[in-house]
Order: structure tokens, then sequence, then C-alpha cells
């Protein structure tokens, strides 16, 4: 039976299995109903959210916000309300985006994906004060579960051509978000650069459903380490990317001012000792062992990375405090002869995967290789996509990369290394 | 069935089978439009149901899950942001109401026999439909099961799946060919 065939048969058995549920949510009553147990349920968000916020600072988690403050952008937005002073945009892997007007009154609120779209879940924040605004998205995010002690990274973005109204802006949000969670020790980043527009990293933003401050943000990431592909980092959230800025040994402090004037907890995940350094405590322990995976965890309240070693017939976990380092558990076992499985990612491919891994025995330039002969030709280039297809029989690197105003399309022959196709676009 | 006499004739001239639902189809929702609502729900209802199910392996559960992912998608359907994968879209609705679910479910107490109750598929009339579901169910792990619910019947490929479960494209690929193996396995002995 080939693959084809077997899908087939998935499709057919779990379509005779499907109920037909239409009229159910058909009716108008349904639908209702449903909008007033939203409401209901919004209105013990509040109350647990703030619950969670003292927790969350009871356990020292450090929430950080990354704070860009973009001017001379302002002009680029499209607004077509005359009064729209400034546009605020939240990026926590929700993305929101907020125009405001001179009174600080909501004047419109944007869900940019769709976990934003559940955070807003139809709230009425139009005419708000911004600063309620920002209580009942932090709080949604927090009743979600998209901020709590392991992910606890804030984008804030605020979008306006005036220096001085941006930093008040900037201040007021901070001073928001700190009392939504209950704690005084909060980092700001701060980002002070002029920035040009640019309308393909608002393309950019607008296809991934991220905010213009989030684009940039990646963007200056993807700048600064070749092997980050822009595509790859939209849909993580600003904690995941903090923590790979970090395993990436990227400064923030290259592209963002990081007003650390006082005993702020650095920019979330920082204050871990890393995947790095938990891998060596762990071998420590176990010398001379293999690791096999390193996973961060969370056990209660605290983060813990977790580690599975092998050594010989031997395996070995070991759990490790990622605020301390110290090794919180450690057991041992026989390694079981039977094939390990399941709930560990093996990162190789099946070789006679029918699908789409390239075999083997076809030799095919590695990635790296691909991408440094598009670099060649862009010099200075951020991935903005990068991914390996089989077109017509031929394995290819097809991408784009994108240089100041300059982005290109481009395939690679994976075996010839030779370059198919260039599609040069300027953006003016 | 709608969705199903498609996918052969797309099949023709794509590799790829892909699930056609239009981002014009949301929006209309977005308006109220009961006709587009009606259509979205033909369209997608297997690729939900199926889904709920493949990480719920409960019925009765995945159908309230099917259920509120259309309540949700028609109130969410306002804020939807056009990037080209509606079914994304669609899969991480279902995918949060599923988790919401399983919290639920963890909380309340289990009756004892719940847990050991292998799920059965007596209300499907055709043997063959049957054994291929209760390979599905009973022959996979989770995350298998799930890869080859949203490839096979969302007709999602394997770098969206990636995506949308935040993996490596080659564990998808690798979970999803030994899934695929298992199943060849599995049905062999059943039939």
């Amino acid at each position: 039976m080939t693959n084809r065939e077997l899908e087939r048969r998935i499709r057919r058995a779990v379509n005779s299995a499907t109920p037909d549920i239409y009229e159910h949510i058909a009716s108008d009553s349904a639908f209702q109903e449903e909008r007033e147990i939203g409401m209901e349920s919004r209105k013990t968000v509040k109350r647990t959210a703030k619950k969670r916020g003292w927790m969350i600072g009871g356990a020292a988690a450090a929430c950080a916000a990354v704070f860009i403050a973009c001017f001379g952008l302002f002009q680029l937005m499209q607004v077509n309300s005359g009064a729209v002073d400034a546009i605020v945009s939240i990026d926590v892997n929700p993305s929101v985006e907020l125009s405001i007007n001179k009174e600080d009154k909501v004047i419109h609120a944007k869900a940019l994906n769709a976990d934003a779209g559940k955070i807003l879940d139809g709230m009425k924040l139009e005419q708000v004060d911004l600063n309620v605004a920002v209580n009942a998205i932090i709080g949604s995010m927090l009743k979600y579960g998209y901020l709590d002690d392991l992910a606890n990274a804030v984008l804030v973005s605020v979008e306006n051509g005036d220096e001085t109204r941006s930093s008040a802006l900037k201040k007021q949000i901070s001073e928001d978000i700190a009392a939504m969670l209950e704690q005084n020790n909060q980092s700001v980043t701060l980002l002070n650069q002029n920035i040009t527009s640019d309308e393909q990293l608002m393309e950019f933003a607008k296809k991934h459903g991220i905010s213009y401050g989030k684009a940039l943000f990646i963007y200056q990431i993807a700048q600064k380490d070749n092997s980050l592909v822009m595509d790859q980092l939209a849909g993580m959230s600003i904690s995941r990317l903090c923590n790979l800025v970090n395993t990436k040994g990227i400064l923030l402090d290259d592209f963002v001012e990081i007003d650390d004037d006082d005993d702020h907890p650095l920019l979330s995940g920082r204050q871990y000792i890393g995947e790095e350094k938990a891998r060596e405590i762990a071998l420590q322990k176990v010398p001379g062992a293999t690791v096999v995976s390193v996973k961060l965890d969370r056990e209660g309240m605290t983060a813990e990375y977790e580690l599975k070693l092998k050594k010989g017939q031997m395996g070995y976990e070991v759990e490790i405090d990622a605020l301390t380092g110290a090794v919180t558990d450690y057991e041992e076992k026989p390694v079981q002869s039977t094939e390990q499985d399941d709930d560990d990612d093996i990162d190789e491919p099946d070789d006679d995967a029918s699908v789409s891994a390239p075999p083997v025995s076809e030799k095919l330039i590695t990635a790296e290789q691909a991408k440094a002969v598009a670099a060649a030709k862009l010099p200075g280039g951020v991935f903005v996509e990068f991914k390996l297809e089989k077109d017509d029989g031929v394995w290819k690197y097809e991408g784009e990369i994108k240089q100041g105003k300059t982005e290109a399309e481009f395939e690679i022959n994976a075996q010839t290394a030779a370059v198919i196709k260039w599609d040069v676009e300027q953006d003016d | 069935m709608f969705l199903f006499c498609m996918a052969p004739i797309e099949q023709k001239k794509n590799r790829n089978r892909r699930l056609e639902v239009g981002e014009d189809l949301i929006r209309r929702i977005g308006q109220d439009d009961q006709n587009a609502f009606h259509a979205f729900y033909e369209l997608t209802k297997v690729s939900v149901y199926g889904y709920a199910l493949s990480i719920l392996k409960n019925k009765q559960n995945a159908e309230d899950v099917m259920q509120e992912t259309y309540l949700k998608i028609r109130e969410n359907a306002p804020f939807y942001q056009p990037q080209g994968k509606p079914m994304a879209w669609v899969v991480t609705i279902a995918k949060n109401l599923c988790f919401m679910k399983l919290r639920e479910g963890a909380r309340a107490v289990p009756l004892p026999d719940e847990e050991s109750e292998s799920i059965g598929f007596s209300e499907v009339s055709e043997t063959e439909d049957r054994l291929v579901l209760e390979a599905l169910m009973n022959r996979l792990s989770d995350g298998e099961r799930e890869i080859v619910l949203l490839h096979a019947v969302s007709g999602l490929k394997h770098r969206e799946i990636a995506k949308v479960l935040s993996l490596p494209l080659s564990t998808v690929l690798s979970k999803y060919s030994r899934a695929m193996k298992k199943l060849k396995t599995g049905l062999a002995e059943m039939e």
C-alpha cells in the first residue's frame, strides 16, 4: 500500500466518523450564548489575572519588557482617522496593535494574529483609556497562559513622530505592565533609532501576523547571525527570541540601548544559566556521557533544565535549576534494549521517508554553502526565507534575501550550487 | 461530499493535495454571512473533528470541541488577518480548545475505568473504515496521530505542521513516515 493510498483511506474513515453538528452551531442563539459565556469569563479574567500576576511576581519571575520606540515611522502607517496620534503594539506571541489619540484613548484595537484574536476575544477597547486597555490585554494574556514564569518577555513598540510623546507613552505603558504584574523589578530595554520606512518589512509583518516593531526586532536579530531565517523567527514568541538570542551569543545591546541603571533583572532568559551551561553541569555529574536531550521545563514555580544522558548501557536524567545551576534531581537506570520511542524528538528523517527528505545518496551542498552563494551576490543580506525543496526532480535551496532596500528571490541548485534564479526587487 | 470530490481532481494537477479554504469565506463569515459559514463548515468539518479526536481520543469531547471551534471561528472571523493559511488558523483555534478541554479533564476526577477504555467505532458501518480508525487511535502515539491527521485529512504541508506544532521539520517528517509504517503494519495484521 502506498502512502497516498493510505492517506485516502484515512480521509474516508475519518469522514465517516465525523458527526454533523451544523444545526447546533448555525442557530443564532448558540452564537449569542457563547458570546455571553465569553463575557462572563472575561469578568473572571481580571480576578484570576490579578492573582496570577502577583504569584508570578512572588516567584521572582522577572518579567522583562523590551521597548522599541520607532520614530519617524508614523507617517507610514495607514491611518484612516485623523485623530490617531500614536500606534502602540504589544507582542508576546499574540500581537496586538492599538491606535490611540492625543487623550490616550484607544481608537482602534487590532488583532494581528489568531492568538491575538483569542486574547481580544471581542473585548470592546474602543474609547477606553490606554492603561485600562493594556491591563485588559496583559490580563487576558496571563489567563490564556501566554505569559508566565517561563515565557515572560513582552515587546512593546511605540510609533509616533514626536520623541517626547513616545517616551511618555513608553513610560506609561511600562508602568501599567509593571503594575499589572504586581512587581517592581522590571527591566526596560529601549531602542532609540531613526527608522527609515521599509515597506518590505511592513509586508513581512503583515504576512506573518506580527507588528512592525517585532518585524524590525527580528530583522535586527537575523542581521547578527545568518544561520537565522526571518520567517522562522516570526512565529517565535518574544521569550523564545530572547532565549535564542542568548544561546546564539547575540548581544541585544548592539541594536537595543539597554536601560540597566539599577538592579533590574536582565532580559528574560538571560537570568537562566543557558543550555550550554546546563550541559556542562550535567557532564560534570556524569563524565564521559553523551547528552541525548535538553529541555527547559517547569517544576512547580521554578524553571529547570531536564537533561537526558547516555553512557554505555546506562541512561541518566539530570535536573538542574535554571536560575542557580544547582542539580535538583539525579537518576540513573540501565538503557532498555527496546527502541527508544515517541516522546523524544529524533532529528534525522528516516531515509525512506517517501515525503520530502532528500535521499542520502544524492550529494547535496549544505544549507550553509547555499547561503554563502546567495550572500556573495548580496553582501550583508539577511535571510527572510530559506528552504530546501524538490521541484521537477531537482533539489533546490529557495529563499529570499534582503539587504537595505534590496530584496532578492533566489533558487540555488542543491547539487551543483548553480544559481538558477535571482530576482531583485527594489523598495522605493 | 464536497471536500472529497475535490481532492482527486486536485491531486492530478498538484502533487500536494490542498484543502481549498478561501480566505474570502472567512471575510464573509466576519460579516455574518450564513452561507459562507455553512460552506466553510462543510469544507473543514472532517479536519476539525479528526484533529480534535486525534488529541482527545474521546468522541464526545471531540464533538464538543468541534462545536466550540466553529463558534470561536465565527466570533473571531472579523479579526482574521489574511496570511494565505486559513487552515493553519483553524487548526490553531481547535488546538487551543483541545488543550483547554484536556486541562478541564485533568481537574475533573476521572471515572475509574475511563482511562483504560479503548475507543471503539461501532457506529461506523464500513469495516474497512472502522479498522483504519481503530488503527489510528490504538497504534499511534499522540504526536504521530496528530501529524498524520493534519497532513492526510487537513491537507497541511509538513512545513506548515512544523510551524503550527512548533516542531522541527525533520521531526515532523520522521514521525510521519514512522506513523505511516506503523499503520500499514497494523492494518495488515488486522485485515
